[in-house]
């Protein structure tokens, strides 16, 4: 009986305290030992100190910053959808768990938040910021700064023209350098299918910005 | 062969660029967090999941015995009459034979000659 009510009902476990511990955002996956210090400051967060809401700000901004950027193309758009992901993680810490890693919970957080973003508008605003703005030009000489300059616009470009899964799937790897099974968990899909999609992502990728003008 | 087509990125390059972060953030940025950080500091008093899941069933029980209550108030129907303000239906004749007699003041020319009387007349 129960679960007939468990399959037609997800939240019926939950109600009955069956489920209990299991968040509602994310995935039951192995506990994760290699970011306790976001863990903790997240659950002094929870507790209203204000000095863990600064570190895990500092520690996060940036990625999630590029990370929307990358997507979205603009950055005034980013912003705003930096501070919502400190607005949500404030609503949903009681509810974290370390049954996930703790990048999991943002970037779920995050890709959410990107999804209603990309359903809410319709045409895409082109803010583009400078190469300058990007750490690739620090170490680089003057012919690799000029070639990079150059790639800056068409890879961005390129880049939001793919479609989401597979955009995202690239930035939680390649730029967020989450692993294999933590970014394959953020997006609830399995390991070989990320490997497959990553692949066939560069691919394309690679054929966008070469077809660029 | 055209030189002017556009070289593609090669796989180093493709990585630098997917692995690129921001050297800074805007400082109307860092003036919205620090707005935002004090408000999220602040104790919160809203209703939680977890506060949902404690109080479901007493609400649920609570919510069960109120419609329980008015479903059976509503089948009682009418309440009866108590006892003494019963009208018997020997009653009931007596008092139409007593007002048998007015019947004329419902016909009509009756009614329209009373109701032009002047009215020191009718004391």
């Amino acid at each position: 009986m129960q679960g007939v009510f468990s399959l037609l009902f997800p939240w019926f476990n939950w109600l009955l305290g069956f489920g209990e511990g299991q968040s509602m955002l994310a995935e039951p996956v192995a506990p994760a030992d290699d970011e306790p210090e976001d863990v903790l400051c997240l659950t002094r967060a929870a507790a209203g100190d204000e000095r863990a809401w600064q570190e895990l700000f500092d520690r996060w901004k940036r990625p999630l910053l590029a990370f929307f950027y990358r997507s979205l193309g603009s950055m005034t758009e980013s912003e705003d959808l930096t501070l919502e992901v400190f607005v949500r993680l404030h609503r949903s810490s009681g509810r974290y768990e370390r049954r996930a890693a703790f990048s999991t919970f943002l970037f779920h957080i995050a890709r959410n938040l990107l999804c209603n973003e990309l359903r809410r508008r319709r045409r895409k605003p082109v803010q583009a910021v400078p190469p300058e703005a990007f750490d690739y030009l620090v170490a680089s000489d003057g012919a690799e700064t000029r070639r990079m300059r150059e790639l800056e616009e068409t890879f961005q470009l390129a880049l939001t023209q793919l479609p989401e899964e597979q955009r995202t799937l690239l930035l939680l790897v390649h730029q967020q350098e989450l692993d294999p099974s933590t970014a394959a968990q953020t997006l609830g899909i399995t390991v070989n299918h990320l490997r497959v999609q990553l692949h066939r992502a560069r691919q394309r990728l690679k054929s966008l910005m070469s077809s660029s003008p | 062969m055209n030189s002017n087509a556009p070289r593609p990125p090669s796989d180093f390059e493709l990585d630098r660029l997917l692995g690129s972060r921001l050297m800074r953030t805007s400082p109307q940025f860092e003036r919205r967090w620090r707005e935002l950080r004090c408000d999220l500091a602040r104790p919160r008093r809203l209703l939680t999941l977890d506060g949902i899941r404690a109080w479901w069933w007493p609400g649920l029980g609570t919510l069960t015995l109120a419609s329980l209550t008015v479903v059976l108030v509503l089948r009682q129907g009418p309440a009866p009459l108590p006892p003494e303000t019963r009208v018997l239906f020997e009653e009931l004749l007596a008092l139409d034979a007593a007002l048998q007699p007015a019947q004329v003041l419902l016909e009509t020319e009756t009614r329209d000659a009373l109701l032009h009387l002047p009215a020191p007349t009718l004391r």
